[in-house]
């Protein structure tokens, strides 16, 4: 953070090809910067707060790059507090490139989380509210905004209060002890302290845990990956999840050959649905590749669908051979259930099923109505992801999790400060320690480190 | 010092003025006459120069920390307790090596004889005895002091260190008199000189228990508590001989007791609803004890012998404002006490203090430039916490004498630090006393470092002498070059080890002592000195904690580096809170971490500030 009102510069749309791409320059002297490229110059100059002006952006030398559209906010009617210029250009990002490289001739890049940074030292808005702002970026689905809001609303903080005031309570009794060496207060029990502590400690951890699986699922969405043999139905499943068709459902063997990914809701939850190439032996180099990036996928995803359709004899073998850790984060499937209702549709291979298709399978039918709901039901169930999340403290920030693994730690030092007989004015340490780190996540502390973090999560651009 | 700057010629005029003859006003008298001001010492009365009004005691947790850097600035408190020590514990030996804590009881007579005697001996330094009535203010600025008698002395600097004489109100029972300490005068028209320059006062209370004849106890229902068989004190490199020559012994309260105080609580000062004052937490009167704790059947009683030339026993413990004949009752509940007699009867104390708020971490009058008070009188109690002020005074007084900064000790450095940092930036509702809780950075201000934490400032202000300073060199000398040793040398070979280890690593084992460390192969060289090992065995076995309290301590000093000006308009800054406005402009912090301390200034105020801090600076940068 050097001059406050350098000018600074960043492509703030996501990389890759899309309808248009963003570029924002902020600070000092940024509409003239953006004038010396833009066409016509005066109009853009001239330009009052909040107006768009269309125009052509040239190189240096003159050379045209594109259309745009240039936003025009003067200071301090902007988002930084400084006059800002937000140019849209075509989505190529080659074109989004070549602008910023021509900015960055009178403009610095912005770090992560400047911009947002500025709007804090311009008294825009404060750190709470820029904390929001970056959860809300990165928010994805219903639940991360309510979840967000839970925040807000302090189901968490009440939480971490109840949390501290037990932590100060037992440091109350290392306190006495020291402090009132000379007087006849009841001793300290080192049992009942480290019962104390190790309850904390439990607490703690299970508020990370969640915070790590839920909260993580809430924050980056739910990784499913759908896994079966050739022709089990997993692209059809996959469409029938995305409702709108994607993957090329084609009833030839091997159709899919490498992996999809989509992101889906269920019911508030984000999905990130990954349908990936069959699982059969193969001789196809293409396919053995794309078989190779399945069980990348199976061992990186949250979970798993495996898909054993009942129209097809179940491989034991190829079930058998899965990792534990795998078969633990699997759901069995079985697909193409309307196979075997007579009502809808004629039974194919009815022997073949008898004593195949395990009892633990989840019926599943892209083709009866409700065919999914089951099956959308034991996802949810899966991760015991409740319905709604009322009167439950969840920590969904990334900078949050990092305070209270400290915690944790702090708290597995104080415990072993008790089994080594230490003193207790090394218990009292590390319990206060432990306090510190939880009232970083109820933003009590300052320090040039907090500031610096918080924006650090930022992406570039905001 | 350039004595010309301050040459004294006429009689009368003085460099510092001090006014009181308690812990605080020597310690202050002796820092400044030391520093080359010519100085004088009002007292009331010569006799009880130094005297300790309350437990024949010094030290204990906390408070031993304070004695121990008062010491190594050069102070008086910790050698004459040492001189005067009849018994020494050191206490809290089984439950932490950074919190031990050193206490000593101490003959009370001879400790405010050798005050006394130091005084007279001390070159610079005035003894009258006189009661000051008033202080000579003019523009702003102290001029002098004028007695009782009218008579007027003047000096540039005056360091008020009253203690509880200010308006004292003693209370027994239903009868209260004006007194400043039990049998002697108060003061009360200086109290009326403060208020008349706009100094805020508060009123506190405090109290003492009974004093009795230990030759009418029952020895047979009271449990002996001997010192400790090598005595350990407060002063280093002063070579003082320690030894224990009484005992303390403890008895305890019974339900009979609780009864008496239960049926006749109408009868206490306190509870009557005579004594106005608020009285300290952790220091409470029994009636307060009884009340407040009623499911405890039984409170300890300690009798601590006041000296070797006397039978008067303080019964520690007793602290009470019920009248005389109540006081008989209660004393005669007690096991071992049922024949004892009272030599002195318990009484409460009310008096007034100034708020600390009127004060500069310099221990100087926010009002009146020249004017610094210490001790008792800034709203603290207990006779460490009044010597530590008192000497900071003494600096800082002559300090301002050469015109220099004052010196303001950190938290990060001494307990001193801590506690006048706490009485300015937070002020004090209850008298304050000092604990190791109070010190965030514990683990490195111990009583075991206090004279490598001090001694170098004391000895460059010229208060520790030469032959001090050199026996201190040379046990770091010594010390330095054990660590060394521990850390490279290593054990022999030893069934309880796979392979020899650095004794610094083996010392690290829970259980492990530098004792243990001798199965080992490990010889102390020969001129370390218990005191060295012990030293050398704390800093080695907590390294790991030793160095994250260090760390924690960098980042708080680099928020104390963030100074904030003391000409700053915190009305004009809009991203503070109302609230914290006005208690910025106040207090008007020396730095960022002394801003946050401030109740009522909260995270937001401190995030605000501080980067209302970095525009600034950056504005200036710009403008340069």
């Amino acid at each position: 953070m050097t001059d406050i009102s350098e000018p600074i510069c960043a492509i703030i749309t996501p990389p890759g090809y899309a309808a248009i791409n963003v570029i924002r320059i902020s600070g000092k002297g940024s509409i003239g910067i953006v004038a010396q490229y833009f066409k016509p110059r005066k109009k853009l100059l001239n330009s009052p707060s909040h107006r768009v002006v269309f125009g052509t952006f040239h190189t240096k030398e003159g050379r045209a790059i594109d259309q745009v559209l240039c936003t025009v906010f003067r200071a301090p009617y902007s988002y930084t507090g400084e006059d800002v210029v937000e140019i849209s250009s075509h989505g190529n990002p080659q074109i989004a490139s070549q602008i910023l490289e021509n900015l960055l001739l009178d403009a610095r890049m912005a770090n992560p989380g400047e911009f947002t940074l500025r709007a804090v030292l311009n008294g825009k808005m404060d750190l709470p509210q820029a904390e929001a702002v970056n959860d809300l970026v990165f928010a994805s689905g219903a639940m991360a905004e309510s979840a967000a809001l839970m925040q807000v609303q302090g189901i968490l903080s009440q939480h971490l209060q109840k949390l501290l005031n037990d932590i100060s309570d037992t440091r109350l009794r290392c306190e006495l002890a020291i402090d009132f060496a000379d007087q006849d207060l009841p001793l300290v029990n080192p049992e009942d302290l480290k019962n104390r502590i190790s309850n904390l400690l439990k607490q703690a951890e299970d508020l990370y845990a969640e915070g790590t699986t839920q909260g993580k699922y809430i924050r980056e969405g739910i990784k499913i990956c759908l896994v079966g043999p050739t022709n089990s139905g997993k692209s059809s499943l996959f469409n029938a999840l995305l409702k709108y068709s994607r993957a090329i459902v084609n009833p030839q063997p091997g159709t899919t050959r490498d992996y999809l990914e989509e992101r889906v809701n269920l019911q508030g939850y984000t999905i990130i649905l990954y349908d990936t190439a069959g699982l059969r032996m193969s001789s196809d180099e293409i396919e053995k590749e794309g078989i190779e990036r399945t069980r990348e996928l199976m061992d990186y995803a949250d979970l798993i669908l495996y898909l054993l359709p009942v129209d097809q004899e179940i491989n034991q073998r190829e079930i058998d051979e899965l990792a534990p850790d795998i078969k633990n984060k699997t759901l069995w499937v079985a697909s193409k259930y309307d196979l075997i209702n007579p009502d809808l549709y004629t039974i194919k291979n009815l022997d073949i099923l008898d004593g195949h298709l395990p009892d633990f399978a989840i019926p599943a039918s892209v083709y009866v109505p409700n065919g999914l709901e089951k099956l959308q039901q034991e996802i949810l169930n899966h991760f015991a992801l409740p319905q709604k999340w009322v009167d439950r403290p969840l920590v969904t920030n990334a900078r949050h999790l990092a305070a209270l693994s400290r915690a944790i730690s702090s708290l597995q030092n104080a415990l072993q400060s008790i089994e080594n007989q230490a003193g207790y004015e090394f218990t009292a340490f590390d319990l206060i320690a432990t306090s510190q780190a939880l009232e970083e996540i109820l933003g009590i502390v300052t320090t040039e480190d907090l500031l610096t973090n918080i924006f650090n999560n930022f992406c570039i651009g905001k | 010092m350039d004595r010309s700057t301050f040459a004294i010629t006429m009689s009368g005029k003085f460099d510092v003025i001090v006014v009181g003859g308690g812990h605080s006003g020597i310690e202050a008298a002796l820092a400044s006459a030391r520093r080359g001001a010519k100085t004088a010492l009002f007292v009331l009365k010569l006799e009880t120069i130094g005297r300790m009004s309350c437990n024949p005691s010094i030290g204990g947790p906390a408070k031993g920390h304070l004695a121990k850097e008062i010491d190594a600035l050069g102070g008086e408190l910790g050698y004459v307790a040492d001189l005067s020590g009849i018994h020494f514990r050191m206490l809290n030996r089984s439950k932490g090596p950074a919190v031990w804590a050193p206490r000593a009881q101490n003959d009370r007579l001879l400790y405010s004889l050798l005050m006394r005697q130091h005084l007279e001996e001390q070159a610079n330094l005035s003894l009258i005895e006189s009661s000051v009535s008033e202080l000579i203010v003019k523009k702003g600025r102290i001029q002098g002091i004028r007695t009782l008698q009218g008579k007027e002395y003047y000096a540039p600097q005056v360091i008020l260190a009253t203690g509880t004489f200010l308006n004292g109100l003693i209370h027994m029972g239903n009868i209260s008199f004006p007194g400043g300490r039990s049998g002697e005068p108060a003061s009360e028209a200086l109290s009326s000189s403060l208020l008349q320059y706009g100094l805020k006062l508060g009123r506190f209370k405090t109290g003492t228990p009974p004093r009795i004849d230990m030759q009418t106890l029952n020895y047979n229902f009271l449990e002996e508590q001997p010192g400790d068989p090598e005595p350990i004190g407060f002063s280093l490199y002063r070579e003082v001989e320690l030894s224990n020559k009484v005992s303390c012994y403890i008895t305890h309260t019974t339900p009979e007791t609780h009864n008496i105080i239960r049926e006749n609580l109408h009868k206490s000062s306190l509870y009557g609803g005579i004594i106005k004052g608020i009285g300290p937490r952790y220091c409470p009167s029994i009636e307060d004890k009884i009340v407040k704790f009623p499911q405890r059947e039984s409170h300890h009683i300690f009798i601590e012998p006041e000296g070797l030339n006397t039978y008067e026993g303080y019964v520690n413990g007793l602290s009470t404002s019920l009248p005389p004949d109540i006081q008989e009752k209660l004393v005669h509940s007690i096991p071992g006490l049922e024949n004892a007699q009272i030599m002195r009867y318990a009484y409460a104390i009310e008096y007034d203090y100034v708020n600390p708020e009127e004060i500069l971490t310099s221990l100087e009058c926010r009002k009146i430039k020249g004017l610094w008070l210490a001790g008792q009188i800034n709203g603290t109690s207990g006779y460490e916490e009044a010597a530590a002020q008192g000497i900071m005074a003494g600096i800082n007084a002559t300090l301002a004498l050469e015109e220099k900064e004052p010196i303001v000790l950190s938290r990060t450095q001494a307990y001193i630090g801590v506690l006048i940092d706490d009485l300015i930036t937070c002020g004090t509702n209850e008298p304050y006393r000092m604990f190791t809780s109070r010190a965030e950075y514990r683990l490195l201000l111990r009583q075991d470092n206090c004279d490598e934490r001090l001694m170098p400032l004391g000895y460059k202000l010229g208060l520790v002498s030469d032959v001090r300073w050199q026996k201190f060199k040379h046990t770091m000398e010594l010390k330095e070059r054990e660590m060394e040793r521990l850390k490279t040398e290593k054990t022999i070979n030893h069934p309880d080890l796979k392979e020899p280890q650095k004794f610094a690593v083996l010392l690290k084992r829970p259980g492990i002592t530098i004792e243990k460390l001798k199965l080992y192969g490990y010889q102390p060289s020969p001129e370390v000195t218990p005191d060295i090992l012990r030293r050398c065995e704390l800093e080695l076995k907590y390294e790991g904690y030793l160095y994250r309290a260090e760390e924690e301590m960098q980042r708080f000093r680099a928020s104390e580096n963030l100074t904030l000006s003391e000409d700053i308009d915190y009305y004009s800054i809009n991203a503070l809170a109302w609230e914290a406005r006005e208690k910025l402009m106040k207090i008007k912090p020396h730095n960022l971490a002394q801003a946050m301390r401030i109740p009522g200034v909260n995270y937001s105020d401190t995030a605000a500030l501080l980067l209302w801090l970095r525009k600034q600076q950056k504005l200036e940068r710009k403008a340069e």
